[in-house]
């Protein structure tokens, strides 16, 4: 058996300092960047079943993005919702996890044979996590987030060399 | 066949997940909603448009959660309007949350600044900032003229929605020529009318002719910046067939607010936040207020607003179209839907259906 865990823990913060209190983004404070996720955990094991077949798993971790969300909302003049929102990228999207597994079976090696393949058989995604890719808010405040993929994927290939 | 198939999967693996999410907010407090503004024109001279008159009022509200449509109103404050010439004058709870500066003469000058002031029954205390009309000399407000166009509507057909083209008239208004060269900023809003008559009952009857309008029709405004004048902004349409409201006689007061640029821009942010929804809009953004705490309570929502005001009354004769535009309310009363009388709006003009209708004519209705 072998493998490797990977782990970084990384910011990304922006401030904007503008002269007019008017157009100051977040009141001149430092706000997580878009693309602020501060834990990644990526963890790979591969596992000997035999002379020619191995059990591989990969377990992905991040935190999930930040986002500017509405948090209430009013009716004023014309409009019946007008919407109130966080401060900027004050709140974050569900934390980001993926099991994927495979098996990989090695044809059995021959002299003299220039052909070398292996089947591999996959499950992206294992326990079918629905993973937000994106929120999007109606007018009215209600959101839906997309998901990609988000369930069980099984596949198989077949790798050949020669 | 294959590329179907393969759109199709593809579709599924992608628009097929997505589904109602919900964060759990922390940040919910509730704050202080004001809508206030006053202009240079009296209750009085109001009247004179013609119209109902205006007075000037304050509308407190709170701030509610996402999920409710309906605003809490505010109860029980003290509201006045104070003057850098040391005026000060005190609104009247009114209604819910609605508070009314009862006073027939009152009207801003020109050269005079004013504040809000709310005190609320938690003792909190919010000021607006001191506020004042444009600098400028408003020309006359144009004349309200309207073109003949088309639009794309969709509309609900055999359960499906389809996209469909409708006759629509696009009201405007002439903006006058502006000699002075300065930047003047334009918001018009419309307050609407017409004339419905029931028509299964005798002319003479009672409940035959109404008044009636809707807060939720043509309930828009628009905005302008000028600096010349002299061409036509659009201001609002609908369409003319069918269209019910046109079958007697349609009226729109049209009514002009020239601001100041913090103002305006208030009116702006706010038409586009609620109004375009496209890929390259500006991120969401809290709109700017002009109020704040001295007693330090939360952030407050709205604007208070000093503004110099015009008015025009438009009326509209569907006879002025260039096509005609047939009246089908009786003919519509007639179908039989099933058993029991006709719909009760065709026999009494009281029960009409899309909006409020009054037997009393309004005092300034002209045709």
């Amino acid at each position: 058996m072998n493998g490797w865990l990977a782990y970084t823990y990384s910011r990304s913060l922006r401030k904007f300092v503008q002269q007019s209190r008017n157009i100051m983004i977040n009141n001149g404070e430092y706000y997580p960047s878009a693309f602020d996720q501060p834990h990644h955990l990526s963890l790979i094991v591969n596992y000997q079943l035999g002379l020619r077949s191995f059990l591989s798993a990969n377990f992905n971790y991040s935190t999930g993005r930040p986002i500017t969300i509405p948090v209430s909302k009013f009716s004023y003049d014309v409009y019946l919702s007008v919407l109130k929102y966080s401060e900027r990228n004050d709140y974050r999207i569900d934390d980001y996890h993926r099991l994927d597994l495979s098996l990989t079976i090695k044809d059995k090696p021959r002299k003299n044979k220039r052909l070398r393949s292996e089947w591999i058989i996959s499950l992206f995604n294992v326990y079918s996590r629905k993973n937000t890719y994106s929120v999007s808010f109606n007018r009215y405040g209600t959101a839906s987030k997309m998901s990609v993929l988000g369930s069980i994927f099984p596949s198989i290939n077949y790798n050949f060399r020669f | 066949m294959l590329i179907k198939f393969r759109f199709l999967l593809l579709f599924t693996f992608i628009a097929g997940c997505v589904e109602p999410y919900e964060f759990v907010v922390h940040d919910d407090e509730q704050t202080l909603v004001v809508e206030a503004f006053i202009s240079d024109k009296s209750f009085s001279e109001t009247l004179l448009y013609p119209s109902d008159g205006r007075y000037f009022t304050v509308k407190l509200s709170n701030t509610g959660d996402v999920t409710n449509t309906r605003p809490a109103p505010v109860i029980g404050a003290i509201v006045e309007l104070l003057s850098s010439e040391g005026e000060v004058l005190i609104y009247t709870e009114s209604g819910t949350g609605i508070y009314t500066l009862l006073n027939n003469a009152f009207k801003a000058k020109m050269d005079v600044t004013y504040r809000l002031r709310i005190v609320l029954e938690d003792e909190n205390i919010y000021e607006s900032g001191w506020e004042a009309m444009p600098d400028i000399e408003i020309p006359p407000m144009g004349e309200i003229g309207f073109s003949e166009t088309e639009k794309q509507y969709y509309v609900m057909e055999a359960n499906e929605w389809a996209l469909r083209t409708k006759q629509v008239l696009l009201a405007n208004i002439h903006v006058t020529e502006n000699s002075t060269g300065e930047t003047i900023r334009y918001r018009w809003t419309y307050s609407r009318m017409w004339v419905y008559v029931a028509p299964l009952v005798s002319t003479n009857d009672p409940y035959y002719r109404c008044w009636a309008t809707d807060p939720y029709y043509l309930n828009t405004f628009g905005l302008q910046i000028d600096k010349a004048g002299g061409y036509k902004k659009d201001l609002f349409y609908f369409p003319t067939v069918p269209n019910a409201r046109i079958f007697e006689k349609f009226s729109v007061l049209v009514t002009q607010h020239a601001m100041t640029e913090s103002y305006f821009n208030f009116w702006k942010k706010m038409k586009d936040q609620n109004e375009n929804s496209s890929l390259t809009d500006a991120p969401p953004f809290n709109l700017r207020t002009n109020f704040m705490s001295s007693t330090g309570a939360n952030a407050v929502s709205g604007y208070f607003g000093v503004t110099s005001e015009q008015a025009t009354r438009w009326y509209f004769d569907r006879t002025e179209l260039s096509y005609s535009v047939p009246n089908t309310l009786r003919a519509d009363c007639l179908v039989v839907y099933g058993p029991g009388p006709p719909a009760p709006e065709c026999l009494n003009c009281t029960q009409y259906s899309f909006g409020k209708a009054t037997t009393t004519k309004p005092s300034w209705w002209q045709p």
